[in-house]
């Protein structure tokens, strides 16, 4: 596999991932999708404070080929937001795990960590293409 | 991908870069990054295939009265060695296909048009060859010829290993000489606004082209360059302002409103498109072709409008990331009474506002980028 696959985050099959700290979960986008899109060259960051619902497209990210959503894996309110990519946002190219975060949302509903996929379970739908 | 065309360089690319399908072709859209390759041309050399072109020879006692009729400009005064930049006109003064014309003997032309014309433009040619029984030839060696460009600051550091005297061409010039007793031809052109050259070269197989490739390969290799595919080819000329035929002109755009005037030479006899350029001229024109520099890095993309206090002005027909400039770029129309440089304009994207201002092309600073700078490397 040509991509990494964090064993310790969870996943969407849209291609988020969610590292949870407490109540407090961590989302960015996996280095599958970092691969896919290519060349990012704009974030459209969302404001702190704002309210997102599990499966809301709360943000995109622009490369030079093309425009992708960035859906909510989690319910919450956005705590803080990753300012450094307003300025390089090919850190998510380069880092798509770790300096590359977008947001941290406080979670609203525990429940919906249940949902979400598993590293091998994440490797199986990419595999599967 | 289905069935898309391939050039001789297909396994090439599939193995070191990312394939996509342009224009009915099989072809590399970037091999490591776009934004990468468009700076290795700006600052450097960047090798393209760009064999998916269309290379059709025009030949016969009547060429010059022939090509005279079908393009645009004045080809009476293209010299043998010499390339023009040029138009093929519909009736209505609308674009059939933008091109180039390289007069390789007094009777002899190769045309080189845009890999989605390739089989229009030809049919065009040869249907028109008619209106006066003109003793001309008309020939399709797309397939029978490769092309590359190399192109960027140091493109002629490449070429002189190729072809000695290749660094003594001006712009728009060309020469023709031998490749393993191939022709060859080697011009001072190019689609990025760097200095450049671009290879034709004639193969009777896929090995002769490989071949040739990999010996300029290895050339642009040493010099720390990069092979470049057309993620970078689409961002270098909207920098540059280059239209790109299906964007920012087509059958309903005429020379006019795309600011391409310049290659119209009104003054000829009779073209074809002459006589509705001539009506258009008296009623004028009322969008304009320009380029705009966002605030932002968002990238505008093709159907995006055009604002000015809130009244829709325009539309964008072009848009990349500009890795010099750091900010989203494109090629839009604007009603001709705002397309005026640095008119300040807004884009709507996905229902936010982004401020931009008007630009004339190059986008870039012309004294440190492109064929036309200052600074030496």
């Amino acid at each position: 596999m040509k991509y990494r696959i964090p064993d310790n985050l969870y996943y969407t099959s849209t291609h988020e991932w969610v590292r949870i700290i407490d109540d407090t979960a961590i989302i960015g986008i996996t280095d599958y999708a970092q691969d896919m899109l290519h060349d990012i060259v704009f974030v459209d960051l969302p404001e702190v404070g704002r309210d997102i619902k599990k499966g809301e497209a709360f943000m995109e990210i622009e490369s030079v080929k093309s425009v992708a959503e960035v859906y909510a894996p989690i319910s919450g309110k956005i705590i803080e937001v990753n300012d450094k990519l307003n300025d390089s946002p090919e850190i998510i190219n380069m880092s798509p795990y770790e300096d590359g975060w977008l947001v941290k949302v406080k979670i609203s509903n525990k429940e919906e960590i249940n949902e979400l996929l598993d590293a091998p379970r994440y490797k199986s739908i990419i595999e599967e293409g | 991908m289905g069935k898309c065309k391939k050039t001789p360089l297909y396994e090439f690319h599939k193995e070191k870069g990312h394939i996509v399908e342009f224009a009915g072709f099989c072809m590399p859209l970037y091999y490591n990054s776009i934004i990468q390759e468009h700076l290795s041309v700006r600052n450097n050399v960047g090798l393209f295939d760009v064999s998916h072109m269309g290379r059709i020879i025009v030949e016969g006692k009547d060429a010059l009265e022939y090509l005279n009729y079908v393009t645009a400009n004045d080809v009476n005064k293209l010299e043998e060695g010499r390339a023009q930049y040029t138009l093929l006109l519909n009736e209505n003064g609308g674009i059939i296909d933008d091109l180039i014309i390289y007069r390789t003997s007094d009777n002899k032309y190769l045309l080189v048009v845009n890999a989605g014309n390739r089989e229009k433009d030809y049919k065009w040619l040869v249907n028109h060859l008619n209106n006066y029984n003109w003793e001309v030839n008309i020939k399709n060696v797309s397939d029978k010829t490769i092309m590359f460009a190399i192109q960027g600051p140091k493109a002629d550091l490449v070429m002189e290993n190729i072809y000695k005297e290749s660094k003594n061409l001006r712009r728009f010039s060309f020469l023709k000489t031998v490749f393993n007793n191939r022709e060859l031809l080697i011009s001072r052109t190019g689609y990025t606004g760097e200095d450049g050259f671009e290879v034709i070269l004639f193969i009777n197989n896929k090995e002769e082209a490989i071949e040739f490739w990999k010996l300029i390969y290895n050339y642009v290799n040493k010099l720390g360059g990069a092979l470049c595919g057309l993620g970078a080819r689409d961002s270098l000329r909207i920098e540059a302002g280059y239209c790109l035929y299906g964007n920012d002109i087509d059958e309903n755009t005429n020379p006019i409103e795309a600011d391409l005037f310049w290659v119209v030479k009104m003054y000829k006899d009779d073209f074809i498109g002459k006589a509705a350029l001539e009506e258009i001229l008296k009623k004028g024109v009322s969008k304009l072709r320009i380029g705009v520099i966002l605030e932002s890095k968002v990238v505008p993309r093709p159907g995006y409008k055009v604002y000015s206090n809130g009244n829709e002005i325009g539309f964008v027909t072009s848009g990349t990331y500009s890795p010099i400039l750091n900010k989203g770029i494109g090629i839009v129309y604007v009603n001709k009474e705002y397309a005026i440089e640095g008119k300040e304009v807004n884009l709507v994207i996905r229902n936010k506002t982004y401020r931009g201002v008007l630009k004339k092309f190059p986008l870039y600073d012309p004294n440190k980028y492109g064929f036309r700078r200052k600074n030496t490397v």
